[in-house]
């Protein structure tokens, strides 16, 4: 239950009581098929595959984390993957609370724009990088147009073609696109900080910065928490964008680990580095989420 | 309607014992209310009884008939839970009428029922409104209405009436006592407010610590309290507690007063027979059995003390004067002239036949010695003068 | 009040920033090929062709189209259905429900490459690629979790009082269910519901890697075209089709996107 439930009805009786409840839950006969199907497809569909990659690394020989360790294109992918990570998640964050700002308080019209702005979010990753493919053609697309515009001359960016150029192509897409989901969580988080804290805050005289520290971010916290966690490993395993945009190009510059891992799938090779390294990246991420959805998602 | 007989229920939430082997009987159109302080188990009792907890031991049962396994539905209870649960999706009226078709009830009559109970807890008004629109106080009507509207075996009222203002809740009172006197319901009414209890109930029950600590009509719990616990609960004055040992001369019993060994005469055969010379006791004296002093003489069985008044609080036509006895702090309600400024003196009698002895150690009440209880009151025990040893 | 001008404009200069690229998705698609082909780019068409999107028709986009249509539809309705009934088994607390939610959700954010990997290799080895009753049934078993957890939570929002209530009242189980449970977890079904199905719909990795040919959906078919510049207002005009279930699946989350993107944690 909500820690701001409505005054309509809260607990009835004591809290032990209510946590059991047992009057309300499913009768015991019934339960188990109710679980049963749902059970079944979570199990193979988190075990499974940790099996089958566990199983696939150790097949050829060399075995395949001596072969991981010795594949510099995967190792290549990895590091740029984080770099990703590490530039696009700061960005859609600050971006997203900047907007967030500006809808604050009071607003006509406000759920109109909300509703619009966070449309980026809900479309297809492909979709949005057929879009950007458009938009950033070295020739035709409105970007250089719109960049020569602004610095007063023709700007050539070679967006497809090079390298760097490729990479920020990658980058300004997929900030594009998500920077409306954190704005949508921030908003709403924001919305949601007790009025009575900042009410006392305020009457405590105290600063901005404190009102920030000391009400604000306690209270938006989880949102933040869960917003970074969501969107880190959608960047550690972005592929959609990243395929229509630049296929990995050029010259396998702008792969990421998702890519490569496809690349070879479909070539057939090197799986059982590729393999060692799903299997790694699989258990990190199983546990971490487990771990972190346990913990935000705590019984109220 | 049935009569209930709940024996030796059982139950707990992990650690914490919530019912520890309580045993409780009401009777056919009986109501009962049950009394005590928080976590002493009062809305687990109801809760058990209604099905929503299963006990780890112990029975239920409804005219006879053991109803432990069976489902809140079969059971054909009421409950009006401590904080109203209305359907937020639903109208006034939908919410008091539910349930009424699931049991057969037609719409007609349906109609004619919610419209009765409504106007019985004066919600009339409000049919058509929902929940959210609605203050705490009529949430808690509803669900009240709720509860009457139907023809159920047994009501449990989880402290209804807490959420109304003063004024409501003298008029739901007088309501649910109506009700009852028509109806004759068989309830169980937990409340936390005496004035309540002693107003609406047949019989009182406190509740202590998972178990029942006294039952009875209610001026029993009041004038014959088994224990201090139950001595000490009611009345919205409390009874005044002086620690003492027992002391037996041929001069008759008295109770020498821990602090400051002034020694209190108790009229004859108070003590039981039992009570060795010596004993740790407490001496238990109402604020109501105390008066300012008319007669030249005290009256039988009655302690005359010089008291220097130290606070006075006014209570209308009353007030609370505080004064000390052996160093402790007694109060005493005395007409509002009878005393005037802190620090005056005022002579009063105190009731001495109406005291309450208690064991120190278990707190349990001592009665009389049997053949004393009657002569007690005709004995014409010579007056005391109580000389302060301290000074 | 000037401060309220201020976000306005603000808004709006948000919107258009964030907007533009898919109008000019829209534009693109509406444009003649010299029309896409020039700079300075042309902002507006001087006469809208809906030629491309007639073309989807005639080739095989038109049978992606169905197909996505199809698989999300299909694999959506198992999910929920599953997902569904599983978390009101699992609502209450005990049975370390929390850690099993947790569990299944978590297994969402993997990387579906990694999960499709071994799952390509398996029914490789049955013989069962290409088909679209494997994504389904993949798609299913990869949204269910995050059915679970929603749905659970939504369950949970419903005070156990009024459960209660009807119990007394005199109502079976299953008819607590359906006039108290259902009607106030309605709301949130629908909202998850439709992010699940956005979730199948724009989904790619899966379609790739098992699916080719009569068999693939959309954003598989979208992805296949590559580098082909020359198709570009065919293109758009597909990336338009993927995105018009968006606009309706935003107005049947309402007011529940917040805590649909953000698994529960943050309440719209």
């Amino acid at each position: 239950m909500s820690a701001g439930d409505t005054n309509i009805a809260v607990e009835a009786g004591p809290p032990e009581a209510r946590a059991k409840a047992p009057a309300v839950t499913p009768p015991r006969d019934i339960r188990p098929w109710l679980i049963l199907p749902a059970a079944a497809a979570v199990l193979i569909v988190s075990l499974l595959p940790i099996a089958a990659t566990l199983f696939f690394s150790l097949q050829q020989s060399p075995g395949g984390f001596e072969a991981l360790m010795a594949d510099a294109r995967l190792w290549g992918a990895a590091r740029r993957t984080l770099l990703l990570t590490a530039l696009a998640l700061p960005a859609e964050l600050l971006f997203g609370l900047a907007l967030a700002g500006i809808f604050l308080g009071r607003m006509p019209g406000k759920a109109v724009f909300v509703s619009l702005l966070a449309l980026p979010a809900l479309v297809a990753p492909v979709i949005s990088g057929t879009t950007w493919r458009i938009l950033f053609d070295n020739d035709y697309g409105p970007v250089n147009y719109i960049l020569g515009w602004i610095a007063g001359g023709a700007v050539m960016a070679l967006w497809t073609n090079d390298p760097d150029f490729a990479f920020s192509a990658i980058l300004i897409a997929d900030v594009w696109q998500w920077t409306p989901f954190m704005f949508v969580l921030m908003l709403a988080a924001l919305s949601n900080v007790d009025r009575s804290q900042l009410e006392a805050a305020a009457i405590d005289d105290a600063g901005p910065w404190r009102t920030l520290y000391g009400v604000v971010l306690p209270a938006i916290w989880p949102a933040i928490a869960i917003a970074v966690l969501i969107r880190g490993l959608d960047l550690l395993r972005l592929f959609d964008v990243v395929w229509v945009l630049t296929r990995g190009g050029p010259e396998a510059q702008t792969e990421t680990l998702s890519t490569v891992a496809y690349e070879r799938l479909i070539d057939g090779s090197e799986t059982s580095a590729t393999a060692a390294m799903a299997f790694a990246v699989l258990v990190v991420v199983s546990l971490a989420a487990t771990l972190a959805l346990a913990r935000l998602g705590r019984e109220r | 309607m049935a009569n209930l007989v709940i024996s030796g229920l059982q139950k707990s939430f992990g650690k914490r014992n919530a019912l520890s082997g309580l045993d409780l009987t009401v009777q056919d159109g009986e109501f009962c209310v049950v009394v005590g302080p928080s976590g002493s188990g009062k809305t687990t009792l109801l809760r058990a009884v209604a099905g929503l907890e299963r006990v780890d031991a112990g029975t239920v049962a409804f005219d006879g008939e053991v109803v432990n396994d069976l489902q809140p539905r079969d059971r054909n209870v009421a409950l009006v839970a401590q904080s109203p649960a209305l359907f937020p999706y639903l109208t006034v009226f939908e919410n008091i009428a539910f349930g009424l078709r699931a049991r057969g009830i037609t719409r007609a009559e349906t109609i004619q029922r919610v419209e009765q109970a409504a106007e019985v807890v004066g919600v009339y008004d409000l049919l058509g409104r929902y929940p959210r629109k609605l203050t705490d106080g009529e949430c808690q009507m509803v669900a009240i209405g709720h509860a009457i509207v139907r023809d159920a075996l047994l009501f449990l009222f989880d402290e209804p009436l807490s959420r109304l203002d003063t004024v409501r809740r003298e008029a739901m009172r007088a309501a649910l006592k109506r009700l009852h006197q028509e109806r004759s319901m068989t309830a169980i009414y937990v409340t936390q407010d005496q004035m309540e209890a002693l107003n609406l109930a047949d019989r009182i029950v406190l509740l202590r610590d998972g178990r029942v600590e006294q039952e009875g009509v209610p001026i029993d719990l009041f004038e014959r309290p088994a224990s201090r616990f139950v001595a000490g609960f009611f009345g919205p004055l409390k009874m005044n507690f002086l620690a003492g040992t027992v002391a037996r001369g041929e001069g008759g019993d008295a109770v020498r007063l821990a602090n400051g060994g002034m020694s209190v005469p108790l009229p004859p055969n108070r003590l039981p027979k039992d009570a060795a010379d010596g004993s740790a006791v407490m001496l238990g004296l109402r604020p109501e059995h105390m008066m300012r002093a008319v007669r030249v003489s005290p009256p039988d069985g009655t302690l005359r003390y010089e008291a220097e008044i130290e606070l006075i609080q006014p209570t209308g036509s009353r007030v609370r004067a505080t004064f000390r006895m052996g160093g402790e702090p007694v109060v005493a309600e005395l007409q509002a002239h009878d005393v005037s400024a802190p620090g005056e003196k005022v002579s009063i009698d105190i009731n001495l036949k109406r005291a309450t002895l208690f064991d120190a150690e278990t707190g349990k009440a001592l009665s009389p010695t049997a053949s004393a209880s009657a002569s007690a009151l005709v004995d014409g025990a010579s007056p005391a003068h109580v000389e302060d040893s301290a000074g | 009040m000037v401060w309220l001008a201020a976000r306005y404009a603000l808004a709006l200069a948000a919107l258009v920033v964030f907007l533009f690229p898919l109008y000019w998705l829209l534009v693109t698609a509406l444009k003649t090929p010299d029309e896409i082909f020039t700079y300075p780019p042309v902002w507006w068409p001087r006469s809208p062709q809906i030629g491309n999107f007639i073309a989807l028709f005639g080739g095989s986009d038109v049978r992606a189209i169905v197909n996505s249509l199809a698989v999300a539809l299909l694999s959506t309705v198992l999910a929920v259905g599953m997902g569904t009934a599983a978390a009101y088994a699992i609502a209450r607390p005990g049975l370390g429900a929390r850690l099993f939610a947790g569990w299944a959700a978590a297994a969402r954010m993997a990387p579906p490459v990694m999960i499709a990997f071994p799952f390509f290799l398996i029914f490789a080895g049955i013989g069962w690629v290409g088909t679209m009753a494997v994504l389904i049934l993949v798609l299913t078993a990869f949204n269910l979790p995050y059915v679970l957890w929603m749905m659970r939570g939504y369950f949970r929002d419903v005070p156990v009082a009024l459960e209660e209530t009807a119990l007394v009242a005199g109502l079976t189980r299953e008819q607590v269910f359906a006039k108290v449970v259902w009607p106030m977890a309605r709301g949130g079904l629908l909202a998850t519901a439709a992010f699940t199905f956005v979730l199948a719909w724009n989904e790619l990795v899966f379609a790739l890697v098992l699916t080719q040919g009569a068999a693939t959906t959309l954003p598989a078919q979208l992805a296949r075209y590559g580098e082909q510049p020359e198709l570009w207002g065919r293109i758009a005009a597909l990336g338009v089709a993927g995105a018009l279930p968006i606009p309706i699946a935003l107005g049947l989350m309402q007011r529940r996107l917040a805590r649909s993107l953000s698994l529960g944690i943050v309440r719209g």
